[in-house]
């Protein structure tokens, strides 16, 4: 077995011809880095067709109206939109401010209620004259020129809070007197129908000797019921009465053997209970009025202390004294701004109160139609 | 020495190339590498060769291509299947010499030569191959050794040639002729048996 191995161990001794090795690597080699180089090259040529490809893809694509119509509306809606974005923080005399500028006009346009309206014009103008003062204070580098421009924005856009604040006083001034009045024509409303009804009771007292023709006993009984049931309807109320009154007469029928209206039933007893607001309702009226009149006097109070800070913010701004003027802008901004948180708590609060006598309204409205209709 | 311990480094590479990252320096564009492979293996690969084909010339000719086969292969192919890189080596040759005698056996059918007809192209180049023997200067043990070898059947003289003459393991035997571990030693033992039988009867 040893023989064996070594003698084919000796085999081994078949190899190629040095020379042969040589040649054989150098064209290897040399075939290996042109393979490499043309893979390099096949792989340029590779990305660089990739990119013509796409190139004229785009290009194809771009040349079409109705591609090139959505590329440019893209654009104009994404850069307009971003440029809208930048500029909410631009401040006087940068290129965005236009684009600001810009944004609030459509802002106050787009709003159709006067009361928002003047709300915006009064927080954009506060805005734009709280930033020239930044400005101003901040980079004393403008030339005179620029100054001018911006004091000039400073006492227009001062001039634009003046007004809104007064179109809001005005406004405010025309709803509470028109509330007041509305309230003072309710309070008279409410008067006058406790009067109304008092009538039908009295011309029912008139009517009451018709009814007791056939027996004048049982008149003069009904009589003296009919006075006591009148003397407790000009206490209680217009509806009681009217009932009470109702039965007086009816009894008379009564004994005829007719069919009669029975004020002894539930009925009754609902407009018995239903008197309490009827009495209270004058008051609250009073109460109401007088509430109005003193916002008003807040008000008033409020929209005096409102444009003395602007001006005390344009006094401020003349001397050159802008962190105070800011300051004082910003104090009014901060009023204006929790004068009209409180004028919707006001309001909700209202909205409430209102509709709780309305209910009760409602409900003795109700009672009285089913009355008719019974009868 | 220092040629021992890159032999063994790139042995470590080409024989024990369990992880793949072996193969993966190789493809990543490492000439150097695969110029270290060609130095290390061109006499082995030659030398399977050349016990198939039996001409030093043509034996030369498959053995160029088999290297440049091999180096495209590699930087083509995302991963190759053998586990070892020595075993796509001698793969590829086989496939080079079988795509050989292909075409040498439609070379012969077409010259139309009658006297050959019958006769398989690898007879050919067995009987021419024994002529060559004396081409390469080998002495008469030799030569008797590379006779009996080429009695033998093809697969008993491949194995013992990749075995005994080239010194591969059973797995690598095993991952080039694509048999189990223990196929090949059973063939090997069968091999050697007969290869001693033929050398015994001409002792005789």
């Amino acid at each position: 077995m040893k023989d064996l191995t070594k003698q084919l161990d000796r085999l081994k001794e078949i190899r190629p011809e040095p020379s042969w090795k040589e040649n054989e690597r150098a064209v290897l080699e040399s075939r290996i880095r042109s393979s490499r180089i043309s893979q390099e090259a096949d792989l340029k040529e590779r990305l660089f067709s990739k990119f013509i490809y796409v190139v004229r893809g785009l290009k194809s694509r771009l040349v079409r109206p109705a591609w090139a119509g959505i590329a440019v509306l893209l654009l104009v809606l994404l850069g307009g939109g971003a440029i809208v974005q930048a500029s909410e923080d631009a401040k006087p005399g940068s290129l965005l401010y236009y684009a600001r500028l810009a944004k609030e006009k459509t802002q106050i346009a787009t709003t159709f209620d006067e009361r928002e309206k003047n709300k915006l014009s009064l927080k954009f103008a506060g805005e734009h004259a709280k930033d020239i003062t930044e400005v101003l204070d901040e980079d004393g580098s403008q030339n005179q020129e620029t100054r001018e421009e911006l004091t000039r924005n400073f006492k227009n856009n001062l001039e634009s809070v003046k007004m809104s604040l007064k179109e809001m006083n005005t406004e405010e001034e025309e709803n509470n007197s028109d509330q007041k009045k509305d309230e003072e024509k309710n309070g008279k409303e409410e008067n006058s129908g406790d009067k109304k009804e008092e009538k039908p009771a009295t011309e029912k007292e008139n009517a009451r000797p018709e009814g007791a023709e056939n027996s004048e006993e049982s008149a003069v009984d009904a009589d003296s019921r009919a006075e006591e049931s009148v003397e407790s309807a000009e206490e209680e109320g217009s509806e009681e009465s009217s009932s009470e009154e109702f039965f007086t007469v009816d009894s008379g029928r009564q004994e005829k053997g007719m069919e009669v209206y029975n004020p002894d039933r539930k009925d009754g007893e609902d407009l018995k209970g239903s008197d309490s607001p009827e009495k209270s309702t004058s008051s609250q009226v009073s109460e109401k009025i007088k509430t109005a009149e003193n916002l008003m006097e807040e008000e008033k109070y409020n929209s005096e202390k409102l444009n003395s800070l602007v001006e005390e913010a344009e006094n401020l701004f003349r001397e050159g004294e802008y962190v105070g003027a800011k300051e004082k802008i910003e104090e009014l901004m901060s009023a204006v701004a929790s004068g009209n948180l409180q004028e919707e708590a006001d309001t909700e609060v209202g909205d409430t109160a209102t509709s709780a006598p309305a209910e009760t309204e409602t409900s003795s409205s109700t009672e009285e139609e089913n009355e008719e209709t019974e009868k | 020495m220092n040629k021992k311990n890159s032999n063994k480094a790139l042995d470590n590479i080409v024989r024990k190339g369990k992880d793949k990252k072996d193969f993966y320096k190789i493809k990543k564009q490492n000439e150097e590498t695969f110029l270290e492979v060609y130095d290390r293996y061109i006499d082995d690969i030659y030398r399977f060769i050349y016990f198939k084909v039996s001409k030093p010339e043509e034996a030369q000719d498959i053995t160029s291509v088999v290297f440049l086969k091999a180096w495209n292969s590699l930087r083509e192919e995302e991963s190759i299947e053998d586990k070892f890189l020595v075993a796509y080596l001698y793969k590829i040759a086989r496939n080079c010499v079988i795509d050989h005698y292909r075409r040498s056996r439609n070379n012969l059918s077409l010259e139309g030569d009658k006297e050959e007809e019958g006769r398989g192209a690898l007879t050919d180049f067995k009987d021419e191959g024994q002529n060559l023997a004396r081409e390469t200067e080998i002495d008469s043990e030799m030569e008797n050794v590379y006779r009996k070898l080429e009695e033998l059947k093809e697969e008993y003289k491949e194995i013992i040639v990749l075995k005994y003459v080239n010194e591969l393991t059973l797995s690598e035997i095993a991952s080039i002729t694509g048999r189990t571990r223990n196929n090949v030693r059973v063939k090997l033992h069968r091999a050697l048996k007969a290869l001693r039988a033929l050398m015994e009867e001409e002792n005789k």
